[in-house]
């Protein structure tokens, strides 16, 4: 009896429990609904009239409330800024969040707060925050397949483009041409962007110029003399050449490019999101890599070095002898290989170095750089605050004051008007380590002076450490010789669904075929190669070529 | 014929009276407890059972930005789809493989340890021992990972740093596929044996002590009060972990797997935890996760109850 009695007992509770949560999780979902609706460009514009205005805001013809007086109730837009963990640095609340705030939010009435996203988790930072309702109001990725993947989950509003035009006249001035020619998708204006005037020295591959030295050999320029300059360390014992894994962003195949490829290939394999394991270019990737593998030219562990800490890790302790990152005059690379080695001498490697035939294709970047959307709960007065921020954010005085700090404290112009920094300046407006570029990528990529011989000059400020001028001037000479050779991803014009579906199976499978093909012993790489390739095709990625060719055949993409 | 009916009726609600009667009583005594009772019950219905409600995703096409009652039901849709993907099968293989090595290697251990712990008569020394097999469970999988590269690795690893000095070649013990796992069920018993002993110890020191005596008079030494008195008398809790550990065997930690794996030796690597993980965590397809953990609840569900009926076919209390 008594047992029964408490057995209904919990039964209630427990049936209680879960129509309560039921119904909440069906109200909150509800209301978030007809938010989105409220959030439609054209019913906002019809809400619009019937709003509670102040007497000061004024209705402008267009249909849309003037806020250049500022919101009469304070609105809260977040904007996300990639947190890349530097030391000592707080991504959400330092010197210029709150010169930020204070210079523009104050100014109307609007309150700038600011979401850290991981930049190595990016993704699922974004689509857990989604999935939680709180992601920040500005929805960004620096690749486009990613930010289909965004819109594809609804998490992406439709853009009123007149409405940007409206709030944030000078920054639609400035990009008008490329919202409206990249934005579009599946007809419909998805996504705004920064501005992009792309430079490529500022990737740059250090080699060990002491070992070449001492193994009394030239600055490689095509695979083969690579190769030889790795052997000569080997028999020297000095070190291997550096590698690490490959995990996203696959732009590795591009140095063994057939200069005979014909672009329909180009727009069906170029892909950052899915690596293009059974084209031709990737076989001769795996195939130079095996041979190098096996004959113990590249870092034997390569597959442990998942992070870029790993392999800077090997390369300062000088078990590597060849390192590729992005370059920044505080970066702490050189010397920390300085620390461990004295001797130690670092030069620029030729960018041909890692092509067969010395004349690398390269990744060449779109004409845009971040690419955004505003999030699908996102209200029009956010949305009108996001514009004024952007628009706000693009004038001259307020970018270069985000890029560069105080005049005279964090830096001096010189005669050619170029901000140099103060060397060592560690006050209390010191900019972050790769200068506060997280703040300002969202309307311009690289700083720009408007004169490519300016900017490179500023350029060089801001890359090369202090007496390492030598390294970015190598770059740039070596990416001018072979400045012919990029090739631009093609971009489609509608959502290719397969992709989104596939390519996190894919990626798994890349990395673990990948390495399969590279450690396997030489004889084994064919028919091992040969069945991963039926294996990648038949899980998704025939499916994935064959939607994009259907694409390419009606015509749904940009090539350029 | 009536008479006797009405009276077995009042008879019926007499005891019905005195039931709640009893009940009342019962409740007026001990309330207290119950009212202790009521916050591990709210933690577990709250968090427990009302996380349920999310478990229909599983069963929609679940678009982040719609949430869970706007997104389209789909059947079992997402369910033929995970089956038919290439990695399921070999994750619910590897996921029983792994666990099976666990149980047969990682389960015994901690008995055997138990018993020579008790065996072990100097206080301080017992005691010491005791710390150190504690230790490894207190420290996370992934610390447990990077001390397991920085020992075994190929090239950096100091094991086999020394038996290169022997002059005799590397052993890929993390890098190989046979190699990995029988690292990773060796690195699992180092890290959980200590700490499992503890049930083990508690129940040996609810043996009766004069068990001990008459095996004793009887002539048995030290092994044999081992295999004859101390063993048949914590079968029980023996029993009880193990049907614990069965419920557990579609299970398996992500966490180690995670910190132990590579890319070269992905062979015994992929479980379900991990595909959990990748498609869930990592590609954001929630709905693919939501199904395949909740495939996995099912199974370890039903191992539960066979265990349980097993035990109780064998004489032991189980555990429902």
């Amino acid at each position: 009896m008594r047992k029964r009695m408490v057995t209904k007992l919990t039964a209630v509770i427990v049936t209680a429990t879960l129509v309560v949560s039921m119904v909440t999780g069906c109200g909150k979902s509800s209301k978030k609904n007809t938010d989105t609706t409220a959030d439609d460009p054209v019913a906002t514009q019809d809400v619009n009239t019937d709003d509670t205005k102040t007497e000061d805001t004024k209705e402008a013809e267009s249909g849309y409330t003037d806020y250049s007086n500022g919101f009469k109730e304070q609105v809260t837009i977040q904007i996300p800024v990639y947190d890349r963990a530097f030391e000592g640095w707080n991504v959400t609340d330092n010197y210029y969040t709150k010169w930020i705030q204070s210079e523009f939010g104050d100014k109307y009435n609007v309150k700038v707060q600011y979401v850290a996203i991981g930049r190595t988790t990016e993704v699922q930072d974004y689509m857990q925050m989604i999935a939680a309702g709180n992601a920040p109001d500005i929805i960004m990725h620096y690749d486009m397949p990613q930010a289909v993947n965004y819109y594809n989950e609804g998490a992406i509003q439709d853009l009123d483009l007149e409405e940007i035009a409206y709030y944030a006249p000078d920054y639609y001035g400035k990009l008008k041409d490329t919202i409206e020619k990249y934005g579009k998708l599946d007809g419909k204006n998805a996504f705004f962007f920064a501005e992009r005037e792309a430079i490529y020295y500022n990737w740059v591959t250090l080699i060990r110029q002491d070992w070449l030295d001492q193994v009394g050999k030239a600055m490689p320029t095509n695979r083969a003399e690579l190769e030889d300059v790795a052997r000569a360390w080997k028999e020297a014992g000095l070190g291997t050449l550096g590698e690490t894994l490959l995990t996203k962003s696959f732009t590795y195949e591009y140095p063994f490019i057939a200069a005979d490829t014909s672009t329909t290939d180009l727009a069906k394999y170029l892909d950052l999101n899915v690596a293009p394991f059974t084209w031709d270019a990737s076989k001769q990737y795996l195939q130079t890599l095996n041979a190098e593998y096996n004959e113990g030219l590249i870092d034997p562990e390569f597959y442990l070095n998942k992070e870029d800490a790993d392999a800077k890790a090997d390369f300062v302790a000088g078990k590597t002898g060849t390192y590729g990152f992005y370059i920044n005059s505080t970066t702490d690379v050189i010397s920390s290989l300085l620390a461990n080695d004295p001797n130690a001498k670092v030069a620029t490697m030729n960018t041909g170095a890692g092509s067969p035939d010395g004349k690398g294709y390269y990744y060449e970047y779109p004409a845009y750089g971040m690419v955004m959307g505003i999030n699908s709960t996102t209200s029009k007065e956010e949305r009108a605050a996001i514009w004024l921020f952007l628009n706000w954010m693009i004038q001259d005085d307020n970018l270069f004051y985000l890029q560069n700090g105080i005049e005279g404290t964090n830096y001096t112009k010189n005669a050619d008007g170029i901000a140099e920094p103060v060397a060592d300046f560690n006050g209390e407006s010191k900019l972050s380590n790769n200068n506060n570029k997280d703040y300002w990528c969202l309307v311009q990529e690289v700083a720009n002076y408007g004169d490519e011989e300016l900017n490179f000059k500023a350029n060089l400020k801001i890359l090369a450490p202090a007496g390492y001028e030598s390294l970015i001037q190598d770059a740039y000479d070596y990416y001018k010789q072979n400045a012919e050779y990029g090739l631009i991803t093609p971009i489609f014009t509608k959502s290719i669904e397969s992709v989104s579906e596939y390519s996190a199976d894919l990626n798994a499978m890349w990395q673990e075929f990948y390495v399969d093909c590279v450690t396997c012993s030489p004889d084994e790489f064919e028919s091992k190669y040969a069945s991963y390739c039926d294996e990648y095709l038949d899980c998704g990625y025939q499916e994935i070529l064959d939607e994009k060719q259907e694409l390419l055949d009606a015509g749904e993409y940009l090539s350029e | 014929m009536q008479e006797s009916m009405e009276v077995a009726i009042s008879k019926k609600q007499l005891q019905k009276k005195q039931g709640k009667n009893k009940f009342r009583l019962y409740m007026k005594r001990n309330w207290q407890l119950y009212a202790l009772m009521i916050l591990p019950m709210a933690f577990i219905i709250i968090f427990k059972f009302g996380s349920y409600f999310g478990l229909s995703i599983a069963f929609k096409d679940y678009k982040v930005a719609k949430g869970f009652a706007d997104s389209k039901w789909v059947g079992m849709d997402i369910f033929e789809k995970i089956f038919a993907k290439r990695n399921f099968g070999k994750a619910v293989w590897n996921t029983l493989y792994l666990n099976i090595l666990d149980l047969i290697f990682s389960f015994p251990m901690p008995i055997l340890l138990a018993l020579l712990l008790n065996e072990i008569r100097t206080k301080w020394f017992k005691k010491v021992s005791q710390t150190l097999l504690y230790l490894p469970h207190f420290l996370s999988w992934i610390i447990i990972g990077s001390l397991a590269y920085q020992m075994f690795s190929l090239s950096n690893g100091v094991v086999n740093t020394i038996i290169a000095n022997m002059g005799k070649s590397p052993i890929p013990f993390l890098q190989e596929n046979t190699w990995w796992l029988i690292s990773y069920v060796a690195i699992g018993v180092w890290q959980s044996m200590g700490w499992g002993t503890i049930i083990y110890l508690a129940a040996i020191t609810n043996v009766n002590t004069e068990l001990y005596e008459a095996a004793r008079v009887d002539g048995a030494g030290r092994l044999k009060q081992c295999f004859h008195v101390t063993l048949p008398c914590i079968r029980g809790t023996i029993v009880t972990l193990l049907i614990m550990n069965l419920g557990k065997i579609m299970q398996g930690s992500f966490e180690r797997i995670y910190a132990l794996s590579n890319s070269k030796a992905t062979e015994y690597a992929t479980t379900i935890p991990v595909l959990v993980y990748r498609w869930g965590i990592e590609s954001g397809k929630f709905s693919e996760a939501t199904a395949l953990g909740l495939f996995q609840s099912v199974i370890g569900l039903l191992l539960v109850l066979l265990a349980d009926k097993i035990a109780k076919k064998l004489g032991e209390d189980g555990l429902i």
